[in-house]
């Protein structure tokens, strides 16, 4: 079985995000998202060259949704993480999980 | 609106049509109600991310084509600098050859700030400068295909340091030569200067972007 891909923080953030918002997932509601769990708005910038890369990584797949007046008749892009997307991002907390064991960190619940 | 259509147009010049076409929807309604500059700051954000990530995933490659750029404009500049002295030249042998000595005396007046000789002078110049320039951009994006925009930035950052510290060094050596203090222009005053005369470089890569359509990811 191949390795898992190693994700960065922010990958992370957009897939979980993405997990989150189920079919709902384009890129306005995926910062909202970031920004309402994390507390840090991320720009627009950062995320698309992360969507970008996730999809070449087989790690989302994206399609395009319906376009409204609000967003100058411009079409939505939905995206939806993938199976693989998902090992990814379970692996990298199991990581995080396993690396926080028996260690007793102010604030933190479940560590 | 005119805002997501700029939007779009500038965004389609970093990446796919339909990409552009959502993100710029992406902005617009992010923005929707919400007034002041934080629109074409997101916009100008977003663009300058989407060529960094083509300049990172090939920086080496990206460099080497902006010194061949250079190497390319630095030598079509001396060519038509030859080309500029030989017509000097052929004018000035006419002029003496048709008028004598009186016509060779005229030429100093000729070249006063006023005369007709400098304004078609500096017509001229500007002319093919500007063609210079969008011919080097031209070249560069056609090397670089999908990455246009990002590799003509490469160009712009090398090209402008190296004209910066090329013009340094020249006013170091002349002040040293005459014992003299020469008045130093400033950083903003020389970017300025160096984009006008970078924008039809942008536009010689524009035109080549334009006309090639991005089949997969840019």
């Amino acid at each position: 079985m191949p390795d898992p891909t190693i994700l960065g923080e922010f990958e992370q953030f957009v897939l979980l995000a993405i997990l989150r918002l189920g079919d709902k997932a384009y890129g306005v509601t995926i910062l909202a998202e970031i920004t309402e769990c994390t507390g840090r708005e991320p720009s627009p910038g950062a995320l698309y060259t992360t969507l970008d890369r996730l999809e070449d990584k087989g790690l989302l797949t994206a399609r395009m949704g319906e376009s409204t007046a609000l967003r100058g008749g411009r079409a939505k892009r939905y995206f939806r993480v993938s199976g693989s997307g998902v090992k990814a991002v379970a692996y990298a907390q199991n990581c995080y999980q396993s690396l926080m064991k028996g260690l007793e960190l102010p604030g933190v619940a479940d560590a | 609106m005119h805002k997501a259509r700029i939007a779009e147009w500038m965004l389609s010049l970093f990446t796919t049509g339909d990409r552009a076409a959502s993100m710029a929807g992406d902005l617009v309604e992010s923005a929707a109600g919400r007034r002041g500059l934080r629109f074409w700051w997101r916009l100008a954000q977003t663009a300058a991310s989407l060529a960094w990530k083509s300049i990172a995933a090939e920086p080496l490659f990206m460099m080497g084509l902006a010194f061949r750029g250079l190497l390319l404009n630095l030598s079509l500049w001396f060519l038509v600098s030859l080309a500029m002295v030989a017509v000097a030249l052929v004018g000035i042998f006419v002029a003496a050859a048709g008028g004598g000595t009186a016509a060779l005396a005229a030429i100093p007046k000729l070249s006063g700030h006023k005369s007709l000789f400098s304004f078609v002078f500096f017509v001229l110049a500007t002319v093919t400068g500007f063609a210079i320039q969008f011919q080097t951009g031209r070249w560069i994006a056609r090397r670089a295909r999908g990455r246009e925009i990002a590799a003509c930035s490469v160009f712009l950052a090398i090209g402008t340091i190296l004209w910066m510290a090329a013009r340094d060094v020249t006013l170091y050596a002349i002040e040293r030569a005459s014992r003299t203090h020469l008045p130093s222009e400033s950083v903003v005053v020389t970017l300025l200067g160096n984009l006008i005369v970078w924008l039809p470089l942008l536009a010689g890569a524009v035109r080549v972007r334009r006309r090639s359509t991005p089949k997969g990811p840019a």
